[in-house]
């Protein structure tokens, strides 16, 4: 069941009106739950195991960190239980056959032939995102940040929110327990926000990303095929689809709690307008990127010892989250060169500082310091895209050195679809249409809703795309 | 919170008070606005954006319905069915054959596959609405199912196109006159709600008309063969999951074709068809006679134990029927070396079939049908 699909509006409309007529808050926390576990059971209900047993581990976990007894040997013993649980479970289901592939290359290279063995496994959908809720959760309460919660129906709740389960916002347990503690108000939810919101994600995902990835397809399983102009309508093309298709889930993911009362944390800032890698990882997948720095990168030390020691961090940080995003050696290469990237932009910054018409550029400069941020994260993106590195060689081929044996062209009217989304997007950022909405009166915002509904049911392809996210 | 996520650098100050929230009423007026809104723009944008009646987007569809509009006047018969037409008739030996036996014949092989009894006459309506000049003689078969429409099915072009509020109407009478329970009658007519609201709401409308149609490599493929074959795709492919499973299950094939040779030999029982059959036979019948054609009912060498057709043509509710559901008459084309899978057969044996019909259909009209 996903955002976009007749099956989930009907869900989402259950669980709306039961939700708001339920008068107590543990109530209504109960039937989050249990809607959360049947949204998740619909991919496949084995895999609620799973999902239990992690929070079941973990809540145990956090009540035997605070013991008053608990010596500092004990408390780590426990904290090691929730890694190897969830660390584990992780492992398993999505590196196990990465690891035992890669060994068997490796040995193979040696000159020492080993048989490959590989596991049947299926991956669980979202467990990427809630292993690391529920690691944040042990995490934060071992380092003496949170407090655990008595109440098992408050953590379930927190583990399997159904909004965010399988592809995020990662929303930390402080952030979100709190939340969980007091009864919401129907008055105080943002009706029109969050509807409007909706038809945002929902613009972006079903009219843009899914109308893309046809394209994307085509590109990316034979771009030799094509010559150089389509080489960068592909890489543009998925540049757009990625952003879209995430971005777009996480509006309808905050836009489904907030019309229940919770509110999380928002996970994408206009990334493609960012004026570096920094700050582009300030804007993408906010949720994420946070995530590796408080429980990765500062652990590992920040920027905490000397210039060689941080740029190990920033390098290891980045090749373990592109290790997280999949099983594949292309993702490694993906988050490698975003570290690169991030070495690369630190030392740009010291130097800049110095130099007083780098210090405070100028507009011309800023717009060419964004251009090349995207760039160079649509170069990393085609590692992200590509099934092996040859086929990624081949699309830079196109995309930085401008050549192409192929012959085959892709549509250049896609130029006009990225320019006419660029600008609606330079727009949102500007706020222009967005205090426009929140003015609006209410029946005019009720007709035009609608109005806008209707055209965008007719941009919507016929059939479903899955997310992207959801396979991480 | 719009502001917040759409425009996250901009931070106001949140009032967490508790609002005065507004009366029940004045939300369930805003939804009321909104969805008389949303019908009314649905029903201007159907009107503005024309909907294709033939999918042009679907691989079996499309392209055959393209190469038949450009050469229908050439041809004097249509084959109308599922894959027991589309993997079976080969028209170029069908043609051949009639002509050897005396009567000119260029046919065209309109079969796709996975079509059902209400789609497959919903098909022949449109395809004859401007029938080809020299139109004589059309083939219809199909399987004459309870009515159901997959789920799956429910958001793809190839349902949302024929879930008219007309062929749903003719779809609800087919379902509400069958045999079936009224729990499954119920079950029946649920499943074309959603394609009817798909297409309704105008879903992928616009989508559909401006982009262009994005055949994969295989979809083209496929298309390029049946096109050379005036319809025809012969089945060769070794690796087919289908054709793997026949061949590690010759028995279950050997006792499904005891089993049918079972019933073919027992009398048919002198029932009359339901009633919801008996109409979807004489709509097709008045359709192909309104296009100026004999319609000529076949029975394919299937596993089906339902002997519809057959029942139909024995109590008068179709003139001709060529009929081929019967293992011990026709043994040739129920040998499992003549078989793809259980349901179709292979190449050869489809020629040898297009042959045997050929024959048949001379016979019938030298015999005045």
């Amino acid at each position: 069941m996903i955002f976009t699909e007749f099956r989930f509006f009907l869900f989402f409309a259950l669980v709306f009106g039961v939700y708001w007529t339920l008068r107590t808050n543990s109530w209504r926390k109960a039937w989050i739950l249990l809607c959360s576990y049947a949204f998740y059971g619909a991919w496949d209900w084995r895999f609620l195991s799973l999902i239990i047993g992690s929070t079941l581990v973990d809540y145990v976990v956090g009540l035997n960190l605070v013991k008053e007894e608990a010596t500092t040997k004990s408390r780590r013993s426990w904290l090691l239980l929730s890694l190897f649980v969830n660390l584990g479970a992780l492992a398993f289901f999505k590196y196990a056959n990465f690891f035992a592939g890669s060994a068997v290359g490796l040995f193979g290279w040696l000159g020492l032939p080993v048989n490959s063995v590989t596991l049947n496994v299926v991956l669980p959908v979202g467990i990427s995102f809630y292993t690391f809720q529920t690691l944040s959760y042990s995490l934060d309460i071992y380092a003496g940040r949170l407090q655990p919660r008595k109440s098992l129906l408050d953590l379930a709740t927190f583990v399997a929110f159904f909004p965010q389960l399988v592809a995020g916002p990662i929303v930390r347990a402080s952030d979100f327990l709190p939340q969980l503690e007091s009864t919401r108000l129907f008055g105080n939810i943002k009706l029109r926000a969050c509807l409007t919101l909706f038809m945002v994600g929902f613009f972006k995902k079903a009219c843009v990303s899914d109308n893309l990835a046809p394209v994307v397809d085509r590109y990316f399983a034979e771009p030799s095929a094509f010559d150089a102009v389509s080489g960068w309508i592909g890489v543009l093309s998925y540049a757009t689809q990625i952003y879209c298709d995430f971005s777009g889930y996480s509006d309808m993911a905050i836009a489904c709690a907030g019309l229940l009362g919770y509110k999380l944390c928002v996970n994408f800032n206009f990334p493609y307008f960012a004026g570096s890698i920094t700050d582009f990882w300030r804007r993408w997948h906010i949720s994420l990127s946070t995530w590796l720095k408080d429980y990765l990168y500062i652990p590992l030390g920040g920027n905490r010892g000397g210039k060689w020691f941080t740029y190990r961090n920033l390098m290891l940080t980045m090749v373990l989250g592109g290790l997280w995003h999949g099983a594949a050696w292309t993702f490694v290469v993906w988050g490698a060169l975003h570290g690169g990237a991030l070495i690369i932009n630190r030392e740009w910054s010291k130097f800049a500082q110095r130099v007083p018409a780098l210090a405070r550029p100028s507009a011309w400069l800023s717009i060419m310091s964004v251009v090349l941020t995207f760039y160079c994260v649509c170069v990393a993106w085609v590692f992200f895209r590509a099934d092996s590195f040859g086929s990624a060689l081949a699309v830079l081929r196109s995309f930085v050195l401008l050549r192409s044996p192929g012959t085959q062209q892709l549509s250049l009217s896609l130029f006009g679809v990225f320019f006419v989304l660029a600008c609606i997007h330079w727009l949102t950022s500007k706020e222009v249409w967005t205090h426009a909405v929140e003015r609006m009166p209410a029946q005019l915002y009720a007709v035009g809703y609608g109005f806008a509904v209707a055209v965008l049911l007719t941009l919507v392809p016929v059939g479903y795309t899955p997310f992207i996210y959801f396979q991480f | 919170m719009l502001s917040d996520v759409l425009n996250p650098v901009i931070t106001r100050p949140r009032r967490l008070a508790r609002r005065r929230g507004r009366p029940l009423s004045r939300y369930i007026q805003s939804c009321l606005t909104a969805v008389v809104a949303f019908g009314v723009a649905a029903v201007l944008l159907g009107q503005i954006i024309p909907s294709p009646t033939i999918p042009s987007n679907v691989v079996f569809i499309g392209p055959k319905h393209d190469f038949y509009q450009a050469h229908k006047d050439d041809y004097n018969a249509l084959f109308f069915g599922s894959s027991r037409v589309y993997n079976h008739i080969v028209p170029d030996v069908f043609d051949t054959a009639s002509e050897q036996v005396g009567l000119p014949v260029n046919s065209y092989n309109f079969g796709i596959p996975a079509m059902r009894a209400l789609d497959s006459t919903v098909l022949v309506e449109d395809v004859l609405k401007s029938p080809p000049k020299n139109l004589k003689w059309v083939f219809f078969e199909t399987t004459l199912d309870k009515g159901y429409e997959p789920i799956q099915n429910a958001r793809t072009h190839r349902s949302m196109y024929w879930h008219t509020w007309e062929n749903m109407s003719f779809a609800a009478r087919y379902i509400v006159k069958s045999e079936s329970s009224a729990v499954e009658k119920a079950m029946l007519l649920v499943s074309h709600l959603l394609p009817t609201l798909y297409r309704q709401v105008n879903v992928g409308r616009l989508f559909s008309q401006v982009l262009p149609s994005e055949f994969s490599a295989r979809e083209k493929a496929t298309a390029e063969i049946f096109t050379r074959n005036e319809g025809y795709f012969p089945l060769v492919d070794e690796s087919d999951p289908d054709r793997q499973h026949f061949l590690a299950h010759q028995d279950d094939y050997i006792a499904a074709v005891d089993k049918l040779t079972a019933v073919a030999e027992t009398d048919l029982p002198q029932t009359q068809l339901a009633e919801n059959k008996r109409m979807l036979l004489a709509k097709a019948a008045r359709i192909i006679r309104a296009a100026g054609a004999e319609p000529i009912f076949i029975d394919p060498p299937s596993l089906s134990l339902e002997r519809d057709f057959q029942i139909a043509k024995q109590q008068g509710d179709i003139e001709t029927l060529l009929s081929y559901r019967a293992p011990n008459r026709f043994p040739q084309l129920y040998d499992s070396t003549k078989r793809f899978d259980p349901e179709h057969l292979t190449e050869s044996a489809s020629e040898d079939f297009s042959r045997l019909l050929a024959k048949d259909f001379v016979q019938a009209v030298q015999s005045g049908l």
